[in-house]
């Protein structure tokens, strides 16, 4: 039996049923913040505005030869806070050896997710390289605003997942 | 040349009054989109944006008074598929529901309801329509395409945008595009708007934007072979998803060995599409 999650509110006796212990830690806190989120046997973690967009991104860094580590789609017009909360969420699989944060702005703005970052940086010491690729809304101030964290940068979608696997196989930026 | 939408559309925005509507009112109105009213219950009398558009209680009173011809709706999702029949009963003959959420069951009696009617639906959780400096419906960003003779159809948001801004960067632009949406049971299918691009005069090529789930784009692909004289360019999503886990969109799940990439992308390339690898080689494939 397969329950519509969308038809959830109608059903708070069901929605109480729900076992988190089955699931991954990760993944319940994801719900926490609405953050659709999967967690995979990969070693790059991804961050994407989009479910469509995470996908191909996914597959593009498995086209490279690379293997994510999870689904993540921080959904439209999201603040610093749930940019946080999702990096927060990456970083706590130890299999992550690089993140990937593909955003293509609408409603969602650059700098906002620029902010987000830096802000679970500040919380969450971490060595693992990150590559950022930030296009549309507010984009520019958004990596303008990581300038002063060391992130690579990439312009392309493909870019993106070859110096995110290079970064995760310690190569360092291309 | 475009379909669907274009100068003539006389916008209504259901759910105007609402954060996301009001936000997104505001854009297509800078686009250039002709908004003609908004309708939110219980607020009718107002006007939004500096007096820019009025507000109605329902539907029916803003047709009778404007004389609208397409509907947006950004109703929260609970009750957005009552707003779906609202403008059905109104005589609305085009409605595009960009609400993402809504339940399965209630977009089944929607999609029933409607296909017993000379009513199309767009969506839902869908980004909507843009046919560039003509109108944009929806909340597909407006500075990312402009003009061309290629049509795009998506189930996807961001990706369809990625793609239309890997499009623009080399010079090329869209008659119109359409964001079909990702969940299982929705109105408007890839066939639908193939069919409509297949008829445009405008449009020379088309692109083709899928996911795993389902088997529109299995559909697509017979359609294709049977009907389609204009090239198709395709991209399918969720080659790396694993089996059995809805990836985002409520209608992007493998279920029991169905609804995977590799079938999509076989079936397509049977018919002679050309399946790009990632979103950015699609542009070459257009040339």
């Amino acid at each position: 039996m397969v329950l519509d999650d969308n038809a959830m509110f109608r059903h708070p006796d069901l929605a109480e049923m729900r076992d988190v212990d089955i699931e991954p830690e990760s993944e319940t806190e994801a719900r926490k913040y609405s953050l659709s989120f999967i967690k995979l046997d990969g070693f790059i973690g991804c961050m994407v505005n989009g479910a469509g967009l995470a996908m191909a991104t996914m597959d593009i860094i498995k086209l490279n030869g690379g293997e994510p580590a999870n689904f993540l789609d921080i959904g439209g017009g999201a603040g610093s806070e749930k940019v946080a909360a999702a990096l927060r969420i990456i970083l706590s699989d130890a299999n992550v050896k690089a993140v990937l944060i593909n955003i293509f702005g609408g409603i969602t703005r650059g700098d906002e997710v620029a902010r987000g970052i830096l802000a679970a940086l500040n919380e969450v010491k971490t060595e693992v390289p990150m590559v950022v690729r930030l296009v549309g809304t507010n984009a520019e101030e958004g990596r303008e605003i990581l300038s002063q964290a060391n992130m690579i940068t990439a312009e392309t979608l493909d870019d993106a997942a070859k110096k995110a696997i290079k970064a995760a196989q310690g190569e360092g930026p291309a | 040349m475009s379909i669907l939408v274009d100068k003539n559309t006389r916008l209504l925005v259901q759910g105007i009054t609402g954060n996301e509507g009001l936000f997104h009112t505001e854009q297509m109105l800078a686009y250039g989109t002709n908004i003609v009213a908004g309708v939110t219950p219980g607020k009718g009398g107002e006007w939004v944006l500096d007096g820019k558009i009025p507000v109605f209680d329902s539907v029916r009173i803003a047709h009778e008074a404007t004389g609208v011809n397409t509907s947006v709706i950004f109703v929260p999702a609970r009750f957005a598929a009552d707003a779906i029949y609202e403008a059905a009963d109104a005589g609305i003959p085009l409605i595009i529901c960009i609400t993402e959420g809504i339940p399965v069951q209630d977009m089944m009696r929607v999609r029933n309801y409607l296909d017993q009617r000379d009513i199309r639906l767009v969506g839902p959780n869908c980004p909507g329509l843009l046919t560039p400096d003509e109108a944009k419906v929806g909340i597909i960003p407006g500075d990312i395409s402009m003009p061309g003779n290629i049509g795009v159809v998506s189930r996807s948001g961001t990706l369809t945008y990625e793609v239309l801004y890997a499009l623009k960067l080399v010079g090329l632009g869209s008659t119109t595009c359409v964001g079909i949406g990702g969940d299982p049971v929705n109105g408007t299918s890839f066939i639908d708007t193939l069919g409509m691009f297949e008829t445009d005069p405008h449009t020379d090529k088309i692109v083709l934007i899928g996911e795993i789930g389902g088997t529109d784009e299995e559909k697509a692909a017979e359609y294709i072979a049977d009907h389609l004289t204009k090239p198709v360019v395709a991209f399918i999503a969720g080659r790396s998803a694993p089996p059995g886990k809805r990836m985002g969109h409520a209608g992007a799940i493998v279920e029991s060995g169905s609804g995977t990439a590799e079938d999509k992308i076989e079936a397509l390339k049977s018919v002679g599409v050309q399946v790009a690898a990632h979103p950015e080689e699609i542009p070459g494939l257009l040339a």
